[in-house]
C-alpha cells in the first residue's frame, strides 16, 4: 500500500476563476520567516509546512512510518492546530510552534521546538492548571520574540505567560490575572530597569520587569485568542519596532488601537486611541486580523494590517481611512491569516522604489503569496498541499477513467476525469463548496450539494445533478453539460423566523452523518435515475417535525413544490415521495439507507445541533421495509446502558444511551455501528442487540487518547468517528475515519490502522471507498491536508500490473469453463479457461487459456500438472503475470515434491 | 442465469455425437453425461466435439473423472430451461478445503523471466 497526495497542484489545475477566489493550496494560520528571507514556515490546520526558498515552494515534513499504517516516527508532532510560529534568527532550523485547539482528553497542546526544520518536535512547555482533581490545558496562540537576545521567548498560554532565556531549555511562567485569560504577548528590547511585555486577552497588561509582575491596563480592549477562522490572528498585537512604549492591537472586529505608554519607571496605564480601520476591500470574510510593523515607501515606518479579507497598509499613524492602501495584487487568495517580512524589507511606492525590497510572504484561505519587489506584485507558492476538503466522490468505470469532484471550504470545487492527472474547476461556484456522492454502481453519475446555488431561491438550495450522456463518468467541471439543476424544497425558517433550508441536502448534516443515496447491492441494477434520500424541513426547522423524502425520478423534478407532494410510494410519474410516517422527532435531520432499492431500511438521528441551536438527544430510530412506524433503537427499549469496561462486557449486555454518530452498512442493514457516550457499539440485528467494538474503539480513540465525545478542536463536528465505508462483496471488509486517522478491517473484528493522523498530521473529514477501480483505494478529505489516497487495499496485490511474480501453496480449486465464459466481475475479468485459486493467495485467482491454438499442448501440459497437484495434494508453484487487481495469467506451473 | 449443483457422480456417461439424451420434451444435444448422487432425475451435461471448445471440454471431463474416481465432490453451473430436469453445463470445478489458508503474503516472490 502507498499514501500518495493526489490533489490539484499549480502543475496540473486549470482553473476558471481568479486566483483571489481559487487556490491549489488551502488555508494557512500563521508564517514565519528567517531574517534573510530564506527559510519559512506557515502552520495552520496540517501541522507545520516549510520552505527552503523564502515561500515560493513548500514540503510537508510527513512523518509516514515504513509500512502503512505503522507506529509513527518518534518525533512527530502530536497534533495538527498550529497557530504561531516563530524561527530563531541565527538558527533557521531551530523553529518554534504554538500548539492547541488539542481533542485528546491529555491534551498535548504546548510550545513546541524543532531543531532540525521541522522534522522532528519536542514539547517544550505546557500550560497547566489542576482544580479539583481537574487539569486544564492552556491554548497556546502566539509566541513572541524580543529584538536583543535569540534566546529569549514569552508565549502566551491563556492561563499565564511563559518565558524562556535558554532558547525553550526551560521555562518560567507569571499570570498577569487569575481570573483573565491571556492569548497574546510581545515584548521589547533589554532596557536598564527591564524589559517591556505587554500581554493581551480578556484584557491588557503591562510589565515593566521582563513578564515577572504584570500591571492591569484599565482600558476595556479585549483580544480573542488566535482563530481558526474569522477573528484575531497570533500577529494582532504588535509593539511598535521603534518604540517600546508603544503597541498596536487590531480586535477580531476590525477596530485598529495605539496604545502609548509613559516610559519607565513610570509604571502608569497606556493612553489608548483608536487608529482608522482601514477601507473594507469587498466586506469581511473568514481571515484573520494582524498588525505588522515594517518599512513603506520611502523607508517611512509603516503599519500592514488585515481586514480579514485583504491586506492594506499605512505610513504610521494613518490619520484617515484613505490613507491604507491595499498592498496585495490579484494574484492573492481573500482572508489572510498572516504575513511575515524579511529583515530588510521595503515596501515600494509610486514615487519610491526601494534599494532592498527584501521579501515579504503571506499567508491566507489560498496558501502562501510571495513578494520580492515591496509588494508591488505577488507570486503564488507551490506544494503547499492544504485544501481542506469536504468530502469527495468517486466515479471509476469498470477498467475505465476514475473521476473525482470535490468541494472545499473558500476555494470552491475541483474536479478530475482523469484520476487526479489534470483537474479544472468544478461546476458549482459556491466559495465554500459542498458534499458530492456518487453510487459505485452508477458512475455515469454524480450528486453535489449546492445549497448557495440561485441566490434569489432563498433559502431553498439545489442539488446539482450530473448524468454522463455515454458511459463514462459525468463531466462536473464547469461549463459541464452534463448538469442539471435540481431545486430543493420551498425554504423552511429558523428559530428567528429567517429562511432557511428547507431540506439537510447541506454539508452541515453530511458532517454529522447524512448520507443522501441509496446504494445499488449486489445482484440488483442501478435505479436508472438514481435513489436519493433527504429530510424535508417545514415550518420552523427544529421545532416542526421533518419528513423523510425520496425519489427515484430526480432529475424530473423541476420547481421547489415538487418536493411537496402528498405522495407516499414510487410510481410512474412519481417525483418524489414520503417514505414512512412524519419523522419521530422534530430534530432528527440525518438518514442512511441499507439493503438497496427494492426494500430499503432507513436509519434516522438527531445528534446534529440545529439551525435553531437546539441538540437532539442523540437518539437513532429505524423504518424498515413495510413497517408503519419508526422504531426506537437508541437508546433501546430494555437493558443496561453502560458498560464498566470493555473487558468485561458481555456481547448482548450493553446498549449504548446515545448515537453522537452512526453508520449502517449501506449493503448489510442489520450491521450498524453507532459512537455512543462511552464506547463504539456495533449490531448484526439491526440494532436488537449491541456488542462493544473494542477493537475498532481502541484505533479511532488512539487507545483511549481521545475521549467518545471530541471538544475543544477546530472543528465542531470532530469526532473519533466521522465516516465509514463498506464494500458490497467483502462482509468483513470496513474502513473507518476520525481525528486519529483512517482504520481498516477485512474481517470485521480486528481493526489496524492505515494511516495514523499523526503520520501526516491531518484531520481526516470524510473517506470514499473505490471498490471498482483497480486498484481498489480509499480517499481521504481532510482539513488543510489535501486529498490523501491509499492503494491498494488488501488482497490487492501491491507489485505493478504487468509484473512476473510466483506463488507456492495449495490448490483449492480448480475449474475449467466455456470458452470466453472466465471469471470474476467485470472490473477485473480473467479471461481463461482453466482457473485456479491457491490457499497461499486469498481472493486471487490464476487463469490459463486452453483453446485450439498453438498454446494448446502447453496449456494440456499445464493442466495435467495443476490436476496431479491437485489429486495429491501437493503444493504448486504458479509463475504468473499479474493481470488485474486480484487475477493473474499462469505462465508456468511447476510441482513440488 | 447459470444455476449452481454440487455432489458426489453417481453417473458420467460419454455417448457419439448427436445421440443426445433425455426424451424428446428434456432433451439435451450434449455427448458428456453425468448426475449427482441423490439426484437421480436430473442429468448435466456438454458437448465434447472437433471445435474451438474441445480442449476446454476435454479438461472437463479429465475434472469429472477426476472427481469421479476419488469420491469428491464436484461443482458446476449449468442453464436449464424452468421445469427441465436435464441441462447443460459450462462450468466444472473442484474444491478441497484450505491445508493452510493463511499464508502470509510473504509467500509472494518475484519469478525470473
Amino acid at each position: 500500500m502507498l499514501v500518495q497526495d493526489v490533489s490539484p497542484t499549480t502543475a496540473n489545475f486549470a482553473g476558471a476563476l481568479g486566483r483571489d477566489d481559487q487556490s491549489v493550496s488551502g488555508k494557512g494560520l500563521c508564517i514565519a520567516l528567517s531574517p534573510d528571507g530564506r527559510r519559512a514556515y506557515v502552520g495552520g490546520h496540517s501541522g507545520v509546512w516549510r520552505s527552503d526558498d523564502g515561500g515560493s515552494t513548500w514540503s510537508h515534513p510527513e512523518w509516514q512510518p515504513a509500512t502503512v499504517g505503522g507506529a509513527t516516527r518518534p518525533g512527530a508532532l502530536p497534533a495538527t492546530n498550529v497557530y504561531d510560529l516563530h524561527i530563531n534568527p541565527t538558527n533557521s532550523d531551530i523553529v518554534f510552534a504554538a500548539v492547541g485547539r488539542d481533542g485528546r482528553a491529555a491534551s498535548v497542546a504546548g510550545v513546541y521546538r524543532s531543531a532540525d526544520g521541522a522534522q522532528t518536535w519536542t514539547q517544550v512547555h505546557q500550560f497547566t492548571r489542576t482544580t479539583g482533581g481537574v487539569t486544564r490545558v492552556g491554548m497556546v496562540g502566539c509566541i513572541a520574540a524580543v529584538p536583543d537576545d535569540p534566546s529569549t521567548l514569552y508565549v502566551a498560554g491563556e492561563l499565564a505567560v511563559a518565558r524562556t532565556a535558554d532558547g525553550g531549555a526551560t521555562w518560567t511562567e507569571s499570570v498577569p490575572d487569575p481570573n483573565g485569560s491571556v492569548f497574546h504577548v510581545v515584548a521589547g528590547p533589554s532596557r536598564p530597569g527591564g524589559r517591556r511585555v505587554f500581554a493581551a486577552g480578556t484584557h491588557v497588561w503591562y510589565s515593566l520587569d521582563g513578564g515577572v509582575t504584570w500591571h492591569a491596563d484599565p482600558v476595556a480592549i479585549g483580544l480573542g485568542a488566535a482563530t481558526d477562522g474569522a477573528g484575531a490572528s497570533s500577529g494582532a498585537l504588535a509593539i511598535y519596532p521603534a518604540d517600546d512604549n508603544v503597541v498596536y492591537l487590531e480586535r477580531g472586529d476590525l477596530t485598529l488601537w495605539k496604545g502609548e505608554y509613559p516610559a519607565p519607571p513610570s509604571t502608569a496605564a497606556g493612553n489608548w486611541i483608536q487608529l482608522p480601520s482601514p477601507p473594507i476591500a469587498g466586506g469581511t470574510d473568514s481571515g484573520g486580523t494582524f498588525v505588522i510593523p515594517g518599512t513603506g515607501p520611502g523607508g517611512a515606518p509603516s503599519l500592514y494590517v488585515s481586514d480579514r479579507r485583504s491586506v492594506h497598509g499605512a505610513v504610521q499613524d494613518p490619520a484617515t481611512t484613505s490613507d491604507w492602501t491595499l498592498v496585495e495584487d490579484g494574484n492573492c487568495h481573500v482572508d489572510p491569516h498572516g504575513l511575515a517580512l524579511s529583515a530588510d524589507f521595503h515596501q515600494a511606492g509610486p514615487n519610491a522604489s526601494p534599494p532592498t525590497p527584501g521579501r515579504a510572504v503571506l499567508v491566507n484561505d489560498g496558501g502562501v503569496n510571495v513578494t520580492i519587489d515591496g509588494m508591488r506584485t505577488w507570486s503564488n507558492a507551490s506544494g503547499l498541499s492544504t485544501l481542506n476538503i469536504v468530502n469527495v466522490a468517486v466515479n471509476t468505470v469498470p477498467g475505465g477513467p476514475t473521476a473525482i469532484t470535490f468541494g472545499t471550504g473558500d476555494n470552491n470545487g475541483f474536479s478530475t476525469a482523469d484520476g487526479g492527472a489534470h483537474w479544472k474547476t468544478q461546476a458549482y461556484l459556491g466559495g465554500d463548496n459542498d458534499c458530492s456522492f456518487s453510487d459505485p454502481r452508477q458512475p455515469t453519475r454524480t450528486v453535489l450539494f449546492a445549497p448557495r446555488a440561485n441566490p434569489a431561491n432563498v433559502g431553498k438550495g439545489e442539488v446539482f445533478l450530473f448524468v454522463s450522456s455515454d458511459a463514462n463518468p459525468p463531466d462536473t467541471a464547469i461549463n459541464s453539460t452534463d448538469l442539471r439543476q435540481i431545486p430543493g424544497p420551498p425554504a423552511a425558517v429558523d428559530g428567528n423566523g429567517h429562511p432557511t433550508w428547507g431540506w439537510n441536502a447541506v454539508s452541515y448534516w453530511y458532517d454529522y452523518g447524512y448520507r443522501p443515496i441509496v446504494l445499488t447491492v449486489a445482484g440488483e441494477a442501478p435505479q436508472a435515475d438514481g435513489d436519493f434520500v433527504t429530510i424535508r424541513f417545514t415550518g420552523v426547522v427544529g421545532v416542526n417535525p421533518g419528513q423523510l423524502m425520496r425519489s427515484t425520478a430526480l432529475s424530473t423534478i423541476a420547481t421547489a413544490a415538487d418536493w411537496m407532494t402528498a405522495a407516499t410510494a414510487d410510481g410512474p410519474a412519481v417525483k418524489a415521495f414520503q417514505v414512512g410516517p412524519v419523522l419521530p422527532d422534530p430534530l432528527i435531520s440525518v438518514v442512511q439507507a441499507s439493503g438497496g432499492h427494492a426494500s430499503p431500511t432507513f436509519y434516522v438521528g438527531n445528534a446534529p445541533p440545529t439551525v435553531t441551536g437546539a441538540t437532539g438527544s442523540m437518539g437513532l430510530w429505524k423504518l424498515a421495509p413495510g413497517a408503519a412506524a419508526w422504531q426506537r433503537i437508541v437508546p433501546g427499549p430494555a437493558g443496561p446502558t453502560s458498560v464498566a469496561s470493555v473487558a468485561t462486557a458481555r456481547p448482548g449486555a450493553a446498549r449504548p444511551t446515545i448515537a453522537s454518530r452512526f453508520f449502517v452498512d449501506p449493503y448489510r442493514p442489520e450491521l450498524v455501528y453507532v459512537l455512543g457516550a462511552d464506547h463504539v457499539y456495533r449490531s448484526q440485528d439491526g440494532g436488537a442487540s449491541w456488542s462493544v467494538d473494542a477493537s475498532l474503539e481502541g484505533m479511532i480513540t488512539d487507545g483511549g487518547a481521545f475521549p467518545p465525545t471530541i471538544t475543544g478542536t477546530d472543528d465542531s463536528a470532530q469526532s473519533v468517528l466521522r465516516d465509514m465505508q463498506f464494500d458490497p462483496r467483502r462482509p468483513g471488509f470496513r474502513v473507518a475515519a476520525g481525528i486519529a486517522g483512517v482504520f481498516m478491517t477485512t474481517d470485521g473484528t480486528t481493526w489496524q490502522p492505515l494511516l495514523r493522523s499523526t503520520a501526516v498530521s491531518m484531520q481526516p473529514t470524510g473517506i470514499t471507498y473505490d471498490w471498482v477501480a483497480c486498484d481498489r483505494a480509499v480517499y481521504i478529505g481532510t482539513s488543510n491536508r489535501g486529498l490523501l489516497r491509499i492503494s491498494p487495499l488488501p488482497p490487492d496485490w501491491d507489485f505493478p500490473h504487468g509484473s512476473l511474480q510466483a506463488t507456492v501453496g495449495q490448490i483449492s480449486l480448480l475449474r475449467i469453463n466455456d470458452v470466453g465464459t472466465g471469471f470474476g466481475p467485470p472490473e477485473d475479468f480473467l479471461d481463461a479457461e482453466v482457473i485456479v485459486l491457491v490457499d497461499s493467495e486469498p481472493e486471487k485467482a490464476f487463469g490459463l487459456q486452453l483453446r485450439s491454438d498453438a498454446n494448446r499442448p502447453m496449456a494440456d501440459g499445464m493442466l495435467g500438472l495443476l490436476r496431479d497437484c491437485f489429486n495429491r495434494s501437493r503444493p504448486v508453484r504458479l509463475e504468473f503475470l499479474r493481470t488485474g487487481c486480484r487475477t493473474a495469467q499462469i505462465v508456468r506451473v511447476i510441482e513440488n515434491t | 442465469m447459470p444455476v449452481t449443483a454440487s455432489g458426489q457422480l453417481s453417473l458420467l456417461r460419454v455417448h457419439d455425437v448427436g445421440t443426445m439424451y433425455g426424451p424428446p420434451t428434456d432433451q439435451i444435444d450434449v455427448e458428456v453425461v453425468l448426475q449427482f448422487v441423490g439426484r437421480p432425475a436430473d442429468a448435466f451435461g456438454f458437448q465434447l466435439r472437433t471445435d474451438s471448445e474441445q480442449p476446454a471440454r476435454s479438461g472437463m471431463l479429465d475434472l469429472l473423472r477426476d472427481g469421479f474416481n476419488n469420491n469428491w465432490i464436484v461443482s458446476v453451473d449449468y442453464d436449464a430451461p424452468a421445469g427441465h430436469h436435464n441441462g447443460v453445463l459450462m462450468r466444472v470445478w473442484l474444491t478441497k478445503p484450505a491445508a493452510h489458508a493463511t499464508l502470509p503474503l510473504g509467500t509472494i516472490t518475484a519469478a525470473k523471466a
